[in-house]
C-alpha cells in the first residue's frame, strides 16, 4: 500500500501531461533564465502550442497503472477541468474505487471503505498545478524561476537540462530532447518521471507512458484513451456536503483528543519509562512489563513472563530488533515495525489526525455507559481500525483494530482505555484491556516517570552472546 | 499453547463443596461459554452448541460429586470430536514443589507398538524395576481394565490408528504416574508370553521439574543430549518446557559444521508452541514458517527466525504415535520446509493451541483456541504427521534393544553430511 503514495503524485502529473508549454512574459532575468525560456517555448509549441491550448478546457483519460510483475495492474480514470477542477478514479485491488478530486478550492479523497478526508493544505499547491489543463499557459506564475543548467547525457542521449523553481518553492529538474523539443524526464525531490511513447492527440503531442521512480517503489502508468475536452456532466468535483459536515465533525473530536492528551505539553515530554503489569486472568498468567521511550523515537520493550523468560524489543533509531528466550534474535520491519513505532510515539496522540488522512464518521455509542462518538480511522495503507472518543472528557476510550503479532500475525482485538491521570501535564492511560477470544489481558500501569535521564545505549539491539 | 494434558480414570476425589449446586452450574456455565466465545470455528463444525448445552444441562442435576460432573463436561466437550478440549482433575495438577506429589512415577517408558502398549525402558532402581517389569513386556490390563478394550472402543469411535495409540498408551501411563505411594494392579505379559499381575507403587519424582505457566501446571521433564564419536548429536526431550530452551540451544549450538543432528521426538506430547519456532532458528539459515493458527478473530504464524550460527548440518527427525501437538508442528514444519528428515510412525493427529483455565471446582479446563494448518495448508488434527520413512519399532525391537529407527536416521545423516577434504 505505500505505493500509493508516488501513486497519488503520479495521477496527478498524469493530469499534466496535457499540459504544453507557452511563453509569458519572463520576470527571471539572466542569460541562463533566458535561455531556459527559450527552451520552454520550443516544448510549448511542439507539444500543441499556444493557440491549441487556450482551447483546451478539459481533458478526460483512461488508463493503467503498471507496479511491477508481483503486483496486477489496476485502471484508472480521470477528468481535469479549467478553475483548477479535477477528479480521479483508481480501482484499487484491496479497497475499490478510491477518488481524488477538487472543486477548485479543496482537494478531498474518498473511498467506501477507508473513508472521507481532506488533503492537507499544504500538499494542495502541487496537486492544483499538476492538474490545471492549461497549466502551460500559467508557466510564469506556476515556475517564476529557470535556468539553463549545462548539457547532460542519458543511456547515450544527449539531453538540455532546466532547473525550475515552482511556486510553491520547490526545484525541479528537466531533461529535454534538444531534437524533438519534447520533455523526456523530471527530477524531483522523492521522485524521477520519465516521459515516453509520445502520440498526436489533436492538436497536441502527449507521452502516452510515464515511469514514476521514487523511494515507495516504480510505477509506469500507460494512457489508454484521451478526450479532448469532454461532456463533464455527470462528473462530480464537489464533495458532498455531509462529507465536509463529517469531515469538520470529525476533526474537532481528534483535536479534541489531542488537545486533552496533552496538545503541545506533549512536547515537552522527552523521555518516559512506563512500568505495567499485564494479566490474563483466563489463564493465570502474570508478567511484568517495562517501557522506556526517548525522543525522537527510541523505545524498548521489556517483558519478563515466569516460566518463559525475558522478552526484548527495541528501535535505536536506525534498527528495529526482539530477543526473546523463545524466539532468538530477529530485526523488525515493515507493519510489525511501524507498530512498534507509533505505539511509542511520545506525540501519537497529536499524530493521529495527520495518519489517518481518511475518516468514517459512525456516529455515538454508549459504552459503559458512556456516550462516545466512533470514527473510522485509516490510511491509503489501510483501515487503523474503529476509534471511540468519550463525548464529554474527549479521552479515546475504546480502539477496535488489528494488532501486529508477527510478519505474518494478525489478531482484532478490542482494546478499552481507562484510568486517565495527568503526568506533568499530559494525559496518561492507566488502564487497558486488550480482548480477543483467544486472549483477554488487562494492562495496569504502576508506575511512570517522565524526563528522565536514559542512555542511547539501552535501546541498542541485544543479541544473544 | 499447550500439548496435550491426559485425563485417566484414576478419578479419585469425590468432592463436594457445600454450595455444590452453585459450583456445579458456575462450572459447567463457564466451560460451555467459553467454547462458545473462544472456538476457533464460529460454526462450530457444524455442531449446534447451543443444542450440545440443553443436551447435558438437563443432566446437571444428576453430577452428585465433582467426579460425576467431570465425566458429563468430557462428554460434552467430546461432542466437539476434537483434541485439545478437557477437564484436569486438580488432583493432578502440580503447582508447587508440595504438589509434586500428586504425580509420581514407576520407572517405565511406555510405547504403542502395533497396538498395544510396551514397556520400552525401565529405570534401573525404580518400583518397575522391582516388581520386574523388563523392555518389551506388554501391558494388557491396568486396574483390571483391558487395554485392548479400550483400544477397540476408540477404534469404534473412529479415531485414527495413531490416536487410538496415543490413547491407549496415556491410559496406562496415568495410573502409573498416580500420586506418589499409589498402587496400581497391572496386567502384565512378558516376551516368553507368560501373564503376571504386578502391584506397582508409584515412587517421587526426583528429577527435574518444569516451572508452572499461569494455569499451565508443572510437570515432570526429562532432557537427553549426547554426542556420539561418529559426530550425530541426539537431543531427546520429554516435553516442550521453556525450562529446557537454553539447554537446547546450548547443545544445537556446540555441534560441529560436519555433525548431523537427530531430534527424537517420539513419546512427546508437546508443551509450549513458540519453542518449535525457537528451536527451528538454531537449524535454519533463513526465514520460514511452521504452520498457522487460525483463532476465531485473528491468524499466528509460527514464524522461523535463523539464528547466528544456526546449525547447518542434516536434521532427523524421530516420531511415532504418542508424537503430539507442538511435536507434531515441528516435525510436519521441517518437513515441508526441507529442513528435516522425518522417521518413525505417524504422529498422533493431536495438534491443537490451546490454553487453560481454572474451573470454580478448582480443576483445570484445557480448551483448544486455534486450528492448526503446516505451510502447504495441511490440517494436522486428525491426521497427524506421515514420515518421510515409516519404520515402526517393534516389541521384538525393544527385546532385542534394537531402534530401527534411530539407526535408519544415523544411516540417512551419514549419507548427507559434507565430508572435510583430505588435507
Amino acid at each position: 500500500m505505500k505505493l500509493y503514495r508516488p501513486l497519488l503524485a503520479g495521477l496527478l502529473v498524469l493530469i499534466s501531461l496535457m499540459s504544453g508549454c507557452a511563453t509569458g512574459s519572463n520576470p527571471s532575468a539572466g542569460a541562463d533564465a533566458r535561455a531556459a525560456t527559450k527552451i520552454l517555448k520550443h516544448w510549448v509549441e511542439v507539444s500543441g502550442g499556444v493557440k491549441a491550448f487556450k482551447k483546451l478546457e478539459s481533458v478526460e483519460t483512461q488508463a493503467t497503472i503498471d507496479f511491477g510483475p508481483l503486483v496486477p495492474d489496476i485502471g484508472m480514470q480521470s477528468w481535469s477541468a479549467s478553475g483548477g477542477r479535477f477528479r480521479v478514479e483508481v480501482n484499487t485491488p484491496a479497497f475499490g474505487k478510491l477518488i481524488t478530486a477538487s472543486d477548485g478550492k479543496t482537494i478531498w479523497q474518498q473511498n467506501e471503505k477507508l473513508g472521507f478526508g481532506l488533503i492537507d493544505p499544504k500538499q494542495q499547491a502541487e496537486m492544483m498545478r499538476d492538474s490545471d489543463p492549461q497549466e502551460e499557459l500559467k508557466l510564469d506564475r506556476y515556475y517564476p524561476g529557470r535556468r539553463r543548467l549545462a548539457d547532460t547525457s542519458i543511456n547515450g542521449q544527449k539531453l538540455q537540462v532546466i532547473e525550475v523553481r515552482t511556486f510553491d518553492d520547490t526545484v525541479e529538474k528537466w531533461f529535454m530532447d534538444p531534437v524533438t523539443g519534447l520533455r523526456l524526464r523530471v527530477e524531483k525531490a522523492r521522485e524521477a518521471i520519465e516521459f515516453s511513447d509520445f502520440r498526436l492527440t489533436g492538436d497536441f503531442t502527449f507521452a502516452y507512458v510515464t515511469k514514476h521512480s521514487g523511494k515507495g517503489g516504480v510505477m509506469t502508468v500507460r494512457l489508454k484513451t484521451m478526450v479532448l475536452n469532454p461532456k463533464l456532466d455527470g462528473v462530480v468535483f464537489v464533495p458532498s456536503t455531509r462529507e465536509i459536515q463529517d469531515a469538520a465533525t470529525v476533526t474537532r473530536i481528534l483535536d479534541g483528543y489531542s488537545a486533552v492528551s496533552g496538545g503541545a505539553r506533549l512536547a515537552n515530554i522527552q523521555t518516559r519509562v512506563t512500568h505495567v503489569t499485564m494479566e490474563m486472568p483466563k489463564t493465570g498468567m502474570k508478567s511484568e512489563m517495562k517501557i522506556t521511550q526517548k525522543r525522537p523515537n527510541f523505545v524498548l520493550i521489556e517483558q519478563t513472563v515466569p516460566g518463559m523468560g525475558q522478552s526484548v524489543q527495541g528501535y535505536d533509531g536506525k534498527t528495529g530488533w526482539a530477543n526473546s528466550e523463545m524466539q532468538g534474535y530477529r530485526m523488525l520491519k515493515g507493519p510489525e515495525l511501524q507498530q512498534l513505532l507509533n505505539n511509542a510515539d511520545l506525540d501519537a496522540e497529536a499524530k493521529v489526525s495527520a495518519q489517518c488522512p481518511l475518516r468514517t464518521l459512525l456516529g455515538e455509542r454508549v459504552i459503559d455507559g458512556r456516550r462516545t462518538q466512533a470514527v473510522g480511522l485509516a490510511s491509503l495503507q489501510g483501515s487503523n481500525g474503529t476509534y471511540y472518543f468519550d463525548e464529554n472528557s474527549g479521552h479515546l476510550v475504546r480502539v477496535e483494530s488489528s494488532l501486529i503479532a508477527g510478519p505474518k500475525s494478525v489478531i482484532r482485538a478490542t482494546m478499552d482505555i481507562s484510568d486517565f491521570r495527568q503526568i506533568d501535564g499530559v494525559s496518561i492511560a492507566f488502564k487497558t484491556v486488550v480482548d480477543n477470544p483467544a486472549m483477554y489481558l488487562i494492562m495496569t500501569v504502576s508506575a511512570v516517570e517522565q524526563n528522565v535521564p536514559i542512555d542511547d545505549a539501552v535501546f541498542k539491539p541485544r543479541q544473544d552472546e | 499453547m499447550l500439548g496435550l494434558l491426559w485425563v485417566g480414570p484414576w478419578m479419585r476425589s469425590d468432592e463436594k463443596p457445600a454450595d455444590w449446586g452453585q459450583v456445579r452450574s458456575a462450572t459447567f456455565d463457564m466451560v460451555w461459554s467459553t467454547v462458545n466465545d473462544c472456538y476457533y470455528d464460529p460454526a462450530f463444525g457444524g455442531l449446534d452448541w447451543k443444542a450440545v448445552r440443553g443436551k447435558y444441562e438437563v443432566r446437571l442435576k444428576d453430577a452428585a460429586d465433582n467426579h460425576a460432573l467431570r465425566r458429563l463436561l468430557q462428554q460434552m466437550l467430546d461432542e466437539l470430536k476434537q483434541t485439545h478440549f478437557a477437564i484436569v482433575p486438580d488432583e493432578v495438577a502440580v503447582f508447587t514443589p508440595k504438589d509434586r506429589v500428586k504425580i509420581g512415577t514407576v520407572g517405565t517408558e511406555l510405547v504403542a507398538a502395533k497396538g498395544a502398549v510396551v514397556v520400552a525402558d525401565v529405570t534401573p532402581g525404580s518400583a518397575a524395576a522391582a516388581a520386574g517389569l523388563r523392555p518389551g513386556d506388554t501391558i494388557r490390563s491396568v486396574n483390571g481394565t483391558s487395554v485392548e478394550r479400550v483400544g477397540e472402543a476408540y477404534a469404534e469411535a473412529g479415531v485414527t490408528a495413531a490416536r487410538r495409540d496415543f490413547n491407549i498408551t496415556q491410559f496406562v501411563s496415568g495410573p502409573l504416574h498416580g500420586p506418589v505411594g499409589s498402587e496400581v494392579p497391572v496386567e502384565v505379559e512378558g516376551a516368553d508370553g507368560k501373564l503376571r499381575t504386578v502391584n506397582l507403587k508409584s515412587e517421587a519424582n526426583t528429577g527435574d521439574w518444569s516451572e508452572p505457566m499461569g494455569n499451565f501446571p508443572s510437570m515432570p521433564i526429562e532432557f537427553e543430549a549426547k554426542r556420539d564419536a561418529a559426530g550425530i548429536g541426539y537431543l531427546k526431550f520429554s516435553t516442550f518446557s521453556p525450562k529446557l530452551m537454553k539447554q537446547i540451544r546450548t547443545f544445537i549450538r556446540g555441534l560441529g559444521a560436519n555433525d548431523g543432528l537427530v531430534i527424537d521426538l517420539r513419546g512427546n506430547p508437546g508443551g509450549l508452541s513458540i519453542m518449535a519456532a525457537g528451536i527451528s532458528g538454531w537449524i535454519s539459515n533463513k526465514e520460514f514458517s511452521l504452520g498457522k493458527m487460525q483463532m476465531r478473530m485473528g491468524v499466528y504464524s509460527f514464524d522461523v527466525f535463523p539464528q547466528e550460527r544456526a546449525f547447518a548440518g542434516p536434521v532427523a527427525v524421530l516420531i511415532d504415535s504418542g508424537s503430539a501437538s507442538t511435536s507434531e508442528i515441528l516435525a510436519a514444519g521441517l518437513q515441508e520446509e526441507g529442513r528435516a528428515r522425518i522417521f518413525g510412525e505417524t504422529s498422533a493427529g493431536a495438534a491443537l493451541p490451546s490454553a487453560i483455565q481454572k474451573l470454580p471446582t478448582g480443576d483445570l479446563f484445557q480448551y483448544a483456541i486455534a486450528d492448526l494448518t503446516t505451510p502447504h495448508g495441511v490440517t494436522l488434527e486428525g491426521a497427524g504427521v506421515k514420515p518421510d520413512e515409516q519404520i515402526a519399532r517393534t516389541r521384538e525391537d525393544i527385546v532385542e534393544a534394537k531402534d530401527p529407527v534411530f539407526a535408519a536416521a544415523c544411516a540417512w545423516i551419514d549419507q548427507g553430511r559434507h565430508v572435510e577434504p583430505a588435507k
